[in-house]
């Protein structure tokens, strides 16, 4: 995506909120449901922490089964999204420099910035990355 | 103590609950195993038959006059004692499930993952309703944080 060129100037405290934010996110993220709880931890150990009768029954052991499922779900995309998160905000707070160094981001191509920051263009699976090694625009002779 | 009928299932595979026993009710929820219907339907009187018109008669219960025991029985002391003992155990086992809290059921654990789930709702409605805002304004050019290479990280 190429921005139109309407907002072209670089904020840093508008990009540290934004890091801030993210950040913030991720440590919600990791104390509210990565960390053990006490009482109840979102991850693999559900159905045996749910009890909601005897498993002799099916209807509880459906419900401890789904349970069980759920738990690692969740607590597997959270352990990626976490990871890859710390990933993210660490490559934005080392691209502040390169906002800083190019005030006038219409006047830096994305390239340099994928070539100076190569963590920022391919995270996120399908998200908008893969910018890594597509552009090529590094000069050389034209036919 | 173990009074399943093995004439029923452990637990009916049924919502049908006019099918259930409080046994099996009881069964399925705590895993207790305490049904009083057989223990109330032993012979707690045991009959001697060669008591009947006897003189004297030397049964721990019967009718007897003009030094004649009439008829005779024996007091089923362990019946009894099994339907007192289950009739405690239902009565601790009942004071439990009030409380919430009784074998292998646990009604707090449904309740807190209720207040996780919805703790889980929360965070991902306003992380997500904040990144859709913050995005948006990266796709409108709308931000300071907007450009031709922010363009990548979003």
């Amino acid at each position: 995506m190429v921005d139109s060129g309407n907002v072209i100037h670089f904020n840093k405290a508008s990009y540290e909120d934004l890091i801030r934010f993210i950040d913030e996110v991720n440590t919600d993220l990791e104390t509210m449901f990565l960390k053990a709880q006490p009482t109840m931890s979102l991850d693999g150990s559900l159905g045996e922490t749910l009890r909601p009768g005897s498993p002799g029954w099916t209807v509880v052991k459906a419900v401890k089964d789904a349970a069980a499922g759920f738990g690692k779900s969740v607590h597997e995309k959270f352990t990626n999204l976490n990871d890859e998160w710390t990933q993210y905000v660490t490559a934005l707070r080392g691209a502040i420099d390169f906002f800083e160094k190019h005030d006038d981001l219409a006047t830096s191509s994305a390239q340099d910035f994928l070539t100076d920051h190569p963590d920022l263009g391919n995270l996120g699976g399908g998200g908008g990355g893969g910018g890594r090694g597509g552009g090529g625009s590094t000069g050389g002779a034209s036919p | 103590m173990a009074d399943q009928d093995d004439s029923q299932p452990a637990v009916p595979d049924s919502t049908d609950w006019s099918e259930w026993t409080f046994a099996q009710a009881l069964r399925a929820v705590t895993g207790d195993e305490v049904d009083l219907r057989p223990l109330s339907t032993a012979g707690w009187f045991l009959f001697n038959p060669a008591g009947v018109n006897q003189p004297g008669g030397t049964d721990e219960v019967g009718y007897q006059a003009f030094g004649i025991q009439f008829y005779g029985a024996g007091i089923n002391h362990a019946a009894i004692d099994a339907f007192e003992a289950a009739a405690d155990r239902l009565d601790t086992i009942t004071a439990e499930l009030i409380e919430g809290r009784r074998g292998a059921a646990d009604v707090y654990t449904l309740s807190r993952l209720h207040e996780v789930v919805l703790d889980l709702e929360a965070l991902l409605d306003t992380s997500g309703a904040e990144f859709r805002r913050r995005a948006g304004q990266v796709e409108a050019g709308g931000t300071e944080v907007a450009g031709t290479a922010a363009g990548f990280m979003h």
